[in-house]
């Protein structure tokens, strides 16, 4: 232990001692010591590092707290901004769902409502995968009162979706204060969110 | 502490310290109550104007938690005069403004100290009839909870200081602070509720524990339907917790028994202090879909988290 680096974060409040062990996680190829005097700085430090992808082993000493914090893989390949850390996955969090039509699939209107019901309802196994879900065009009739899929929508925000749905579209079809779920975004707000998905996939 | 100081007590004093309620609220007429209310705090965003605007969203929210209308407000300013520039208490006051016109109140004066650290907040006094206050100590057995905005304010202030919250996230926590809690107060005066509390400091727990003691009810509550910020999972899950969210928690560890199946994670969020929170309704279970009705006609978001499960000592009962 007397080799590795050690973060002393005793004194200080947070979220320094967070962000002092993020200093040290980048490029960290060995384990090395964390040391906080409190339980809050104890368990934020610790999610913080097992979010990266390092393993944590905690030692009480008296009032202190002792963090071993072996990087991952990720951890190591990392060196990405704050924001983008905040931002990309290190989990599989990065489908985002673009609809830009009230049904799935071209031929039959009927048939396309169906499918994109079975569409949203199967969307709804990927929990924890879909990070957005964008509407647009006459996509964002399914997200106002009265649309049959409101239901599956509000499931895909519970498990973790942000419902994104036009603006200007809403108002194209005079149908923005019928807004029942997701909140209401542009069209910068839009390509940033595409441009930044692992992967996007449309019904 | 507050208990060791000698009880309040008047028959006109409707609400008073004993209950930890939002506000006081004193009557002075038949058909005319007072509600008063005070608040103040350090910045948690970087933009004065902004900040003015949350902590006066802050302040007035106790007499909406009421059911009253906030009638007059005055400033309350900590300002460090050597180190900062005036306009920065300019735009602070401003923003204070832009929100006390919104709620239709009139600023009518303040008063300022120098101090090493900027705080901001407002005294307000607000207005209700006696017989229209509400408390949160009359929570019922069979009440259904609805809470009217989501939570993480707490984590992503902390989320802020450290760089790590996106633009988005940020926008969208600024929007529900410096949303007033008087449209979902309208709501719930039209239709009438048992109890009702905002959430701040101490958090959805620490708030939904002090209905529980008051109104002495058991309070269930759903974890996975109360609503968050999006962003605030995330950033909660990789340590943007705040010191005095984990206090609440601890404080609320003997009266909270959490089931099996809660993702600790969602507790910690639960505890998370909030700014400028929404309002906790509990409301009869009759009235429970007039106040759904009531609450999407103006627009207010109205997520059912739980319900009032049995009369006994306070506590709360936390479900995945």
């Amino acid at each position: 232990m007397s080799d590795n680096m050690t973060v002393d974060c005793r004194g200080l409040a947070c979220p320094q001692p967070v962000l002092n062990t993020k200093d040290a996680l980048q490029g960290a190829a060995s384990p090395f010591l964390v040391i906080v005097d409190n339980e809050a700085a104890c368990t934020n430090v610790s999610r913080f590092a097992e979010s990266q992808g390092a393993r944590v082993s905690v030692a009480q000493q008296g009032g202190e707290f002792h963090l071993t914090i072996q990087p991952g893989q990720e951890a190591r390949a990392s060196a990405a901004p704050p924001i983008a850390c905040a931002r990309t996955d290190t989990s599989a969090k990065n489908l985002a769902v673009y609809i830009s039509s009230e049904g799935m699939g071209r031929g039959d209107e009927e048939l396309g409502a169906i499918l994109m019901a079975a569409f949203l309802d199967t969307l709804s196994h990927f929990k924890g995968q879909i990070s957005h879900a964008i509407f647009v065009n006459a996509g964002v009739r399914l997200a106002v009162q009265g649309s049959p899929v409101l239901e599956q929508i509000r499931h895909l925000e519970q498990i973790g979706a942000e419902v994104l749905v036009c603006g200007t579209c809403l108002n194209h079809f005079s149908i923005r204060d019928k807004l029942a779920v997701g909140r209401v975004s542009n069209m910068y707000a839009i390509i940033e969110t595409l441009s930044k998905a692992g992967r996007i996939i449309r019904p | 502490m507050l208990a060791e100081l000698p009880m309040t007590n008047h028959p006109d004093l409707l609400v008073g310290p004993a209950t930890a309620d939002d506000a006081g609220v004193v009557r002075v007429r038949d058909d005319l109550a007072l509600i008063q209310t005070v608040d103040f705090f350090t910045p948690i965003v970087d933009d004065p104007r902004t900040f003015g605007r949350i902590a006066a969203a802050n302040s007035l929210s106790d007499v909406f938690a009421m059911g009253g209308t906030p009638l007059t407000a005055m400033n309350i300013v900590c300002f460090p005069r050597k180190s900062l520039p005036l306009e920065v208490l300019r735009d602070v006051l401003l923003g204070g403004l832009d929100v006390i016109r919104q709620a239709e109140a009139l600023l009518v004066g303040g008063h300022s100290v120098e101090d090493p650290e900027l705080k901001y907040g407002l005294s307000v006094t607000g207005i209700v009839h006696p017989d229209r206050v509400v408390t949160n100590a009359r929570a019922r057995p069979g009440d259904r909870l609805i809470l009217t905005k989501p939570l993480g304010t707490g984590v992503l202030a902390t989320a802020i200081k450290a760089g790590m919250a996106t633009p988005e996230a940020l926008a969208e926590a600024v929007g529900w602070m410096t949303t007033l809690n008087r449209d979902a107060a309208e709501a719930m005066q039209e239709v009438g509720v048992h109890a009702c509390t905002d959430i701040t400091g101490f958090g959805l727990l620490g708030h939904a524990l002090e209905m529980a003691s008051a109104s002495r009810v058991i309070i269930e509550l759903c974890a996975s339907l109360v609503p968050l910020i999006p962003g605030a999972r995330d950033l909660a899950s990789m340590g943007m917790i705040p010191a005095g969210s984990f206090a609440n928690r601890k404080f609320c560890d003997r009266a909270v028994t959490v089931e099996d199946g809660v993702d600790p994670l969602l507790v910690d969020l639960l505890a998370d202090a909030q700014t400028s929170g929404g309002l906790l309704m509990a409301v009869a279970g009759d009235r429970a879909e007039a106040l759904h009705a009531a609450l999407e006609r103006r627009r207010v978001p109205h997520p059912e988290i739980g319900c009032v499960s049995s009369a006994r000592a306070g506590r709360i009962t936390l479900l995945p």
